[in-house]
This record gives structure tokens, C-alpha cells and sequence, in this order.
């Protein structure tokens, strides 16, 4: 038996955040054992984007060595809090989904059935109000945790808002940095071995570039396609199915979280960058045409788009990768897209496949990669199907039929606000919970373990960890103090 | 207030090493001042208890419910575990150990046993084995703290017990009566069901007497009196993957030095068991009835004794597989009732008791609302399928070639799960874990390479990092692991100094 070849060669074709992201990761962990890897920049992304990601692209950004005052300086960018929801039960209605912690729990016990226990169910105490993220963000104050576990200030987390194209730039400059190629052209033709694989990829002018493997993180999936005909598993569609963005300069205070504002014919996300605002529409086009968004948005300068989530349960084919909007397309309220870019790069490493066959690589790859998808997409899907506004394009979007998981996980949240184990939650159990009570799902009872509670100690105990939420967001800096710290050179505590 | 949906009375049916954990947990509840708990059973009919080994997470349970570590080996003849040994299991004559615990540490984003595949394949590396302080250490019979001057990152000790369960059993009675659980002893003749919905109401005693209840367990052992034959829940019959349905038990005296590990020991139509405690060796022969008569496999463990038996070998008959769902109407199968797997890790007793927190977490009202049903049923089959494919493995990937029961388990068809997780593994020795699944990487590693499964390749990464800064790092974490265990106390002399058994009460 001869062993087998490592990858020698690796080709990414696409250069948005997806392809560099990847190459960024890659080639920052595989120093030593690399196969050569470069970046074809073929496919110009549809339209101009923004980031708004997870906290876990704090861990992301640690494996790339990328420091927090550089990703901010570098991209226009701010600190993320969470998402802010308006209007979404209701004209007027307003809750926050806080990243981090809320509250305590008191051992199996979670902290939402202890405010459950205390209302009996009849009033609805505000779960995010226990989060520091929360009162900071009321305040537009923002600080890094603290890394001494005792400290309330430790319970914070946070993502970010970044520029796409200056954050693909920084990716880029990682990855150049970690010694990966750049090819600047357009992918062609395929080539392929006898074998079913691609050989090799043709640019512009014929010339072939050959590769032991390939990642396609072209906008269109265009090189997958050609392997895979047929193999996109689209969303049951919402009657939203278009997008307008729009960005526009302002001043003033940058307030740390995304805004996410219901309207009679879609929603508004607001995305603050320092010095400007990102407005994303999603809206149904039966109700609203170009024109009326246009007005809406109050500008001439719109990128319009259609708008439709799935995914590609088989990413990986034969020598071909899918990632970013090749593999999946998600609502921009799962917020996940950089989040599942890193999570591909880590999977795909902890599966790093020789030159041969990797058949057994692939399959377990699309197991793990199909779970995590699901999950991330019947977040979103939450607050579509749990919204209570009137209009009947809203109506439509609650009856628009959603995963038997999600389903589930509902059913079981409305009885005793319990969350359903699944394999890979993206969002940790605590946004899943703060989720379904920001769109004002209540459950029916609580818990029959916090019935042991006493009442007395309990009253006292919410009550200090609110005091604590609130007294530590008022030690923290303003979010516009910490970037001006930061724009003037310095960096985060 | 009180919430009016609360349910008030919990009955549970069946007082074996189940039904009392079920009854220790569940007194919690008796503090909202309305549920009141009953449990049933009947002394005539008896108990398995013959459940003597664990795993590691008995520990939370018995944290759970506050129960003193030594004072509790002290009440069960208890001893601790480490480890357990498979002999003979690839091929007669071969022996390996199923370690609790990690073996060596990761460097660089890489699993340690990956650097092992690279380094052994040039004989570099020392056996698996000695990168493992609970294997290092038993096979020096030794268990106890690591003193603190041995302690680096490589040597944490994890560990679960050998006990007697009756005496388990009994102890958790204690526990639970002292809280408010009451005990009715005889035997149930009828169940009376609702004739709306078919829920249980009450089941009625010899005697005539009723005991109503909104909610109730079945712990009555593998007949599933509730779950069964009253509600005819059905069952998935595994023998196709795991041919052995009988076993017989005896207990001997005691010899030799006490061992922290349980003995699986393999044979041509089954395989023995030895679980030391203090006062005894439980012993016991698991096979198959296709392959050997109940004469045959007695004789075969009398003769396999380490001393002289103590009392009379007993018969047990099982179907291997589980309830089609464990959670029925107003009945939740606890226990042997929800399905049964061998013994072979060790796992029956951790099945009842995540059932048990299980059953807390999604504790019901007089609703019974169907979707913390279907979930309690969605986690508890999982559960079943990932242990079933762990032993399935341990059957699956023998050598033991000429002899029908090795032969046909060596070339069955098995579980896709489990296809799945070897094809990968064979490749490069990678293992991904399904959902929240029981057994870690660390075990699969265990016992993949102890039963001969080797990868044709490790990790490419593996070739990223220098070569001799590895083999240092392989050298060091290898010293630490033996310096570590050799500090160890002897495990019979760690006993005898914290946790000497105190004699059972004789029965008045
Ligand atoms: C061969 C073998 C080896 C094992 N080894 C291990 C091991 O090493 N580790 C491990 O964790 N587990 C092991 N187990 C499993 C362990 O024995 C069981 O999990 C444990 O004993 C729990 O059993 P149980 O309480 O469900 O049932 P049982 O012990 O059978 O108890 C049933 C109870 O129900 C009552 N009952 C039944 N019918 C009626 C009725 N009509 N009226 C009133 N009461 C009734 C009985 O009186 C009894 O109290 C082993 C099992 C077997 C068969």
C-alpha cells in the first residue's frame, strides 16, 4: 500500500469574506503542514455588505491573531451587544436580545423559570433586563468583559459591525501575510479527472490552474453546481423575498447592537458603523414595489436584490468544498454567516483530507455541516413565526411552514419554557430563550423545579442581580468614548 | 400560591436500584407541599440486583441528592473503579484496559492520539495505555488523590464505583423515606385506566387496595408491568447486533489484592464478568442460548471463580434492545422496564439515572403536555443507540476467527451510526461525537485501538508540527503519567484507611 499524497495545493475560488475568511483560518493554522493555497477573485459579491456577527467571532479573530482595535479600526466598525427588536409584536413593542449572560440560574433551575416562578405567569418580567448587555446597550456604553470570573463584568459578550469590503481586506492581508496566492480572474471552465474530480479551472483566457482541491466560495456556487445539478434544498419562502441596502453618513452616537425594526411590509435592519448607518430592507415585493422602497429608504442609491434562504445539504463534493453563499443562504436575522465560515474552515481542518478519494471525510462533513445549518436557520426562522403583527403579509409569514424542530422546540418552549437539546445550537440555549420571549412567546407555566423556590429569597435575589446589571453598566465607558480610544490609536482594556 | 396544575401524587412502581433512585430524586418535589410520592413493591417478587459497576457520572447523581462520597462506599461495600480490563475480547491471550479519563494532551488544535498514530508508527511512542493515569495506575492496583507535587495537566484521575446494588438499593430507601416517601409493600394484581384516554389511574394490590396517581413510574424491572403490559408500548429487539440473552450470577469469596477495575473477560459464546467490593467478587457470565446451555455456562463459571461461590449461581433471562418509547400517556419507564443493554460498560444504572434528571428537567403537569413527552422519548432513544453502538463495536471488531458467535459478530451488518463512525476512524483515526453522546472520544480511542482497529493514516497536521519538539512533549506527558500513578496509594489500602465497609445491619 503506498501512503497517500498530502493536499499539495488548495484553490479558493471567490474573494468575499467566505473565500478570505477561509484562507485567512487555513493557512494561519496549517504553517508548516500547508498546502499551497491561493485565492481566485473571481465573482464580485452582488451587493455592497456589512457584517454583523456572533460573539464567536471573538474566537475567530483570536485564531487569526486579529485584535479587537484593529478589526474596528480597520472596518468602520463597532461593538455588538445584541439585536434590538421593534415593533415586532405590535406597533410600539421594543424588546433586546443581549449576548452573553442574563441572569443566574440556581443549579437546574434557569434563571427565566425563576422570573416565571415569581409572576405565576400573569405578568411578564423583561428576562433581558438582567443582562449587562442590556443596560449597557440602553446606555450605548460598552466595555470587554472582564476576565475575573467573579466580576459581574465578566457575564458581558459581544460581536461586532464591520465594513465587508474593508473586513475582506483585512482577511486578505492575513492570509497574503501567511503566504497565499492571488489570482486575479475569473473561474471558467472545469476540467475533470477521470476520477469525477475537478483537475483543474480554467481563467479567461483558457489557461488552466490546477489544484488537488477546490473551494467554491463564488456568490453563485458556480464551480459546485457543476458537480452537484440540483443539489440546493431551498426554505419554504416568506412572502419576503426582496432586499434594498442603503448606506448613509451620520453623526453623532454609534449605538452598540443591530436594530431590527418591523414595518407593515418587511423589516428594517440598521447596522450603525462609525460615521454611518447600514440599512438593510427586506420586504415582500406583493406589497411594496422598488419605487416604494426607494421612498421608504428616502434615497436614489439602493442595491437591490432578491432575496432566498436555503442551503446545499452536500457542501462537500468529490475535490470541491461549497462555503458562504455558495453552501447556504440565511435571513440576515440569524446574523451566523461568519460564524458558519469559521465553523467550515475548523470542520473542514479537523477533516483535512489527503489528495485521494475523501469520500467518508465528505459525508461526515455534510452530516455535521447539515445540523448546524438547520439550527442556525430555524433561528431565524423564530422570529418570523412567533412575530404577532397584523398585516397579512406578517400573517402569511407566521402560517409559512417551519423545520418539525423548530416546530418542536416551540411547542415545548409555549408549555414550561423548556429548550429542546439539539446538536449544535449556534445560539447558546440562553438567546434561544431570550429569543422566544423578545417576539412574546410566554410560556404556559414554568417549571415545576422552581416551584420549590422560596418566593422571599427569590424576590431578593432577582432583584440584587438587576441592582448589579445596572450598577456595572454604569461603570462602563461610553461605546463612542472606547471608539474614539480606539480611532485615536490606542486599544481595548 | 400554588400552582393548581402541580400533580399530586407520583406513584412508582418497583423498588429495585430504579425505584429507589427514582424515589431519592424525585423527594425533592415533596417540599412544594402538595405532591406526595408512593412507591410500590413487593418482596416476594424480588429484585435483578445484580447492576455492581458504574461510570463516572454516578458521581453528579449522588452529588445531586447530597450524598457523602465515603460514607456511601462505606454503606455498599463499594470500591472504586478506574478502569475496565477486556481480555480476550480481539483475540484470546490479548488484554486491554478502557481507562476512564483522557489519554495525553493535544498540542496545536491536534488530538493527542493522533501524534501517538504518527510516532507509534515508527516506534517512538510508549503503548496508548501509558499516556492514561487511571490505566497506568490499575494496572498497579493502585487509586486515590495524586499528591500534589505530581499534579500536571495529563494527570487527572476520574473514577466511578463498584458497590453492592441491593445494599445501594436500600440506602437510597433510607434516603427517600427519611423524606417523605412512602413505601407500600405487596404486589400489584391490576392497573385501572382511564376509559377516556387510556391514562393509568390506579393500580390495584392483592389485597384490594387502590393506589391512585397522576403520574406514574414503571420500575418494575424488564416485564414493564405499566409501560408493557397495560399500555403495550412494544419493543425494538437488538439480539440481530447483540446475540447474548442470558446470563447467570454468583457471587465468591474474595482473593488476591483488590483490584480498581472491572473484569470483562471474553469466551467462545459470551463473556464473564468480576466486579471486586470489599466483602466479595460479584461474578457473573453473560451468553448467548444459541451457543451454550444454562448447564453449560453454570458449570463454565464455577469454574472460573476467583475463590469458593457464595450462595447459589442465579439464572437471568433478557432481551437486549429497548421500549419503543419510554415515556407513555402518564407512565415513564425507568430502569430495566425502559429496555436493556448488557453490562458490558457498565451502563444500566446511568441509563435510569439520566431518565431520572431527564424526568426532572421536563417534569410534568396534569397537562401532560405532548411535546415534553416527545422530547424526554427523542433523548432517551438517542441515549439507548449510542451505547448500543459502543458495544456493539466491542463485538464487532474481533479476531477471534473459527468460532461462530465471534464469526457472525465479526461479519454482521452493523448499525449505520456505527459504519459511519469505523470507516472514518479507519482512514485517519478521526471520530466526530454525535449529539451529547455518553461515551467521549477518549473511550471510542480506547477501545477502537485495544480491539486492533487501526487507522491506515493519522491527521495530515500532524506533519506541521517539528518532530523532535513532539517526541519531547510525548516523553514528558509519558514520565508525568508514571510518576503520577506510581504515588498512588494501593487501592485496597486507600480503602482501608477512608472508607472501611461498615458490616450490613443483620436482619432482625
Ligand atoms: C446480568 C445483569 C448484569 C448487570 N450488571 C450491571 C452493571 O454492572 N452495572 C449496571 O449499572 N447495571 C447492571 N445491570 C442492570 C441493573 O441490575 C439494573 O439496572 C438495576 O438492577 C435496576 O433494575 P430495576 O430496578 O429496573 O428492576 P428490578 O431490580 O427487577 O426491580 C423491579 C422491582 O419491581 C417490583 N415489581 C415487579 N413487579 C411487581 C408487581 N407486580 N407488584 C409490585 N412490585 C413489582 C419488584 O418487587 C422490584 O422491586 C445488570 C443487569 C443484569 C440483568
Amino acid at each position: 500500500m503506498t501512503a497517500p499524497r498530502p493536499l499539495s495545493s488548495l484553490l479558493i475560488a471567490g474573494g468575499g469574506p467566505a473565500g478570505w475568511g477561509f484562507a485567512a483560518l487555513l493557512s494561519q493554522r496549517l504553517q508548516g503542514a500547508a498546502p499551497e493555497i491561493s485565492v481566485m477573485e473571481t465573482g464580485a459579491p452582488t451587493i455592497p455588505d456589512i457584517v454583523s456577527t456572533l460573539p464567536s467571532i471573538r474566537t475567530f479573530h483570536a485564531a487569526l491573531g486579529l485584535a479587537d482595535a484593529d478589526a474596528i479600526r480597520r472596518c468602520s466598525g463597532s461593538f455588538k451587544l445584541g439585536e434590538r427588536f421593534e415593533d415586532f409584536s405590535g406597533a410600539g413593542s421594543s424588546a433586546f436580545l443581549p449576548y452573553g449572560e442574563i441572569g443566574a440560574g440556581i443549579g437546574p433551575v434557569r434563571f427565566h423559570q425563576q422570573l416565571a416562578r415569581l409572576s405565576d405567569g400573569v405578568s411578564s418580567p423583561a428576562y433581558a433586563e438582567y443582562a449587562l448587555a442590556t443596560r449597557a446597550a440602553a446606555d450605548n456604553r460598552f466595555a470587554p468583559p472582564a476576565k475575573d470570573p467573579r466580576s459581574f463584568l465578566s457575564t458581558l459578550d459581544y460581536g461586532f459591525h464591520l465594513d465587508a469590503d474593508a473586513y475582506t481586506t483585512l482577511l486578505r492581508e492575513i492570509a497574503v501575510r501567511n503566504g497565499v496566492k492571488v489570482l486575479h480572474d475569473e473561474a471558467g471552465a472545469i476540467d475533470y479527472g477521470n476520477d469525477g474530480r475537478i483537475a483543474s479551472i480554467r481563467l479567461t483566457a483558457g489557461e488552466p490552474v490546477a489544484a488537488d482541491f477546490f473551494v467554491d466560495a463564488t456568490p453563485d456556487g458556480r464551480i459546485v453546481r457543476k458537480l452537484c445539478s440540483g443539489g440546493w434544498r431551498a426554505d419554504p419562502p416568506l412572502p419576503f423575498d426582496r432586499v434594498a441596502c442603503m448606506r448613509r453618513p451620520q453623526d453623532g452616537t454609534v449605538p452598540p447592537f443591530t436594530t431590527n425594526r418591523a414595518m407593515p411590509a418587511g423589516w428594517l435592519r440598521q447596522i450603525p458603523l462609525a460615521g454611518s448607518l447600514h440599512n438593510k430592507l427586506t420586504f415582500a415585493s406583493d406589497y411594496l414595489d422598488d419605487g416604494q422602497a426607494s421612498a421608504m429608504l428616502g434615497s436614489d442609491s439602493i442595491d437591490f436584490a432578491d432575496h432566498a434562504c436555503g442551503f446545499r445539504p452536500a457542501p462537500w463534493q468529490a475535490n470541491c468544498l461549497a462555503i458562504g453563499p455558495a453552501a447556504w443562504r440565511l435571513d440576515p436575522l440569524a446574523a451566523a454567516d461568519m460564524h458558519l465560515v469559521a465553523s467550515a474552515g475548523e470542520r473542514f481542518m479537523r477533516l483535512l483530507p489527503h489528495a485521494g478519494s475523501s469520500a467518508a471525510e465528505a459525508s461526515e462533513y455534510n452530516r455535521l455541516f447539515c445540523e448546524e445549518i438547520a439550527t442556525a436557520r430555524d433561528f431565524a426562522r423564530l422570529f418570523q413565526r412567533c412575530q404577532s403583527r397584523g398585516e397579512p403579509v406578517w400573517k402569511a409569514a407566521r402560517k409559512t411552514p417551519v423545520s418539525n424542530e423548530l416546530a418542536h422546540a416551540l411547542a415545548l418552549f409555549e408549555s414550561r419554557g423548556r429548550i429542546a437539546r439539539r446538536e449544535n445550537l449556534v445560539h447558546d440555549e440562553t438567546r434561544w430563550i431570550a429569543a422566544f420571549l423578545a417576539m412574546g412567546v410566554r410560556p404556559r407555566n414554568h417549571d415545576p423545579q422552581a416551584g420549590a423556590l422560596g418566593r422571599r429569597a427569590l424576590t431578593e435575589r432577582t432583584a440584587r442581580i438587576a441592582e448589579m446589571a445596572r450598577q456595572s453598566a454604569e461603570s462602563m465607558p461610553g461605546h463612542d468614548r472606547m471608539l474614539a480610544r480606539i480611532a485615536a490609536g490606542g486599544s481595548t482594556p | 400560591m400554588i400552582d393548581p396544575k402541580t400533580l399530586r401524587n407520583v406513584v412508582i412502581v418497583g423498588g429495585g436500584s430504579a425505584g429507589w433512585m427514582t424515589a431519592a430524586a424525585l423527594s425533592r418535589l415533596i417540599g412544594n407541599g402538595v405532591t406526595t410520592i408512593t412507591l410500590v413493591e413487593s418482596e416476594q417478587i424480588g429484585i435483578v440486583g445484580v447492576g455492581e459497576a458504574t461510570i463516572p457520572p454516578i458521581r453528579h447523581f449522588n452529588e445531586l441528592l447530597g450524598l457523602d462520597e465515603r460514607d456511601f462506599i462505606r454503606t455498599t461495600q463499594g470500591t472504586f473503579k478506574a478502569a475496565i480490563e477486556f481480555v480476550g475480547w480481539t483475540r484470546p491471550g490479548h488484554r486491554y484496559m478502557h481507562p476512564f479519563g483522557s489519554f495525553g494532551a493535544d498540542m496545536n488544535g491536534v488530538k493527542f492520539h493522533q501524534y501517538w498514530l504518527k510516532f507509534r508508527g515508527v516506534g517512538k511512542a510508549a503503548p496508548f495505555g501509558e499516556y492514561n493515569i487511571c490505566e497506568t495506575a490499575a494496572n498497579e492496583n493502585r487509586f486515590g488523590p495524586v499528591p500534589r507535587d505530581k499534579q500536571t495537566p495529563v494527570s487527572g484521575v476520574h473514577w466511578a464505583y463498584h458497590f453492592d446494588a441491593a445494599l445501594y438499593a436500600r440506602y437510597l430507601r433510607g434516603y427517600a423515606e427519611a423524606r417523605g416517601v412512602t413505601r407500600r409493600e405487596g404486589r400489584v394484581v391490576n392497573v385501572h385506566q382511564r376509559s377516556e384516554d387510556g391514562f393509568i389511574e390506579a393500580v390495584e394490590m392483592e389485597d384490594g387496595r387502590r393506589i391512585e396517581g397522576e403520574l406514574f413510574i414503571d420500575c418494575s424491572g424488564f416485564r414493564g408491568l405499566l409501560i408493557e403490559d397495560t399500555l403495550k408500548t412494544g419493543y425494538e429487539d437488538w439480539t440481530h447486533w447483540l446475540p447474548c440473552n442470558r446470563a447467570i450470577a454468583v457471587s465468591s469469596e474474595s482473593a488476591g489484592e483488590l483490584t480498581p477495575f472491572t473484569r470483562a473477560t471474553a469466551h467462545d459464546a459470551g463473556w464473564q464478568w468480576r466486579i471486586p467490593l470489599q466483602h466479595r467478587i460479584g461474578s457473573g457470565f453473560v451468553y448467548s442460548a444459541d451457543y451454550l446451555s444454562e448447564d453449560e455456562a453454570t458449570q463454565f463459571l464455577l469454574d472460573n471463580l476467583d475463590g469458593r461461590p457464595l450462595g447459589d449461581p442465579k439464572p437471568l433471562r433478557f432481551t437486549t434492545g429497548r421500549r419503543n418509547k419510554a415515556w407513555v400517556k402518564n407512565c415513564v419507564a425507568i430502569g430495566l422496564s425502559s429496555g436493556f443493554l448488557e453490562p458490558l460498560e457498565s451502563t444500566s444504572i446511568h441509563i435510569a439515572q439520566t431518565g431520572i434528571s431527564r424526568l426532572m428537567a421536563l417534569f410534568p403537569d396534569r397537562d401532560f403536555d405532548p411535546a415534553g413527552i416527545e422530547e424526554y422519548n427523542r433523548q432517551t432513544e438517542l441515549l439507548f443507540r449510542h451505547i448500543r453502538d459502543f458495544i456493539v463495536l466491542h463485538y464487532h471488531a474481533n479476531e477471534r476467527h473459527g468460532v461462530p458467535l465471534w464469526d457472525r459478530c465479526r461479519n454482521m451488518d452493523i448499525p449505520d451510526t456505527l459504519r459511519r463512525k469505523l470507516d472514518l476512524f479507519r482512514l485517519k483515526g478521526r471520530l466526530f461525537r454525535y449529539e451529547d453522546e455518553l461515551f467521549a472520544e477518549p473511550s471510542w480511542h480506547a477501545v477502537l485501538l485495544g480491539q486492533n482497529v487501526m487507522p491506515q493514516g493519522y491527521d495530515p497536521l500532524v506533519d506541521a508540527a517539528p518532530e523532535d519538539r513532539i517526541e519531547d512533549a510525548l516523553g514528558q506527558m509519558h514520565a508525568a503519567v508514571k510518576a503520577a500513578a506510581s504515588a498512588m496509594p494501593k487501592h485496597g489500602d486507600f480503602i482501608r484507611q477512608h472508607c472501611p465497609a461498615t458490616p450490613a445491619p443483620q436482619p432482625v
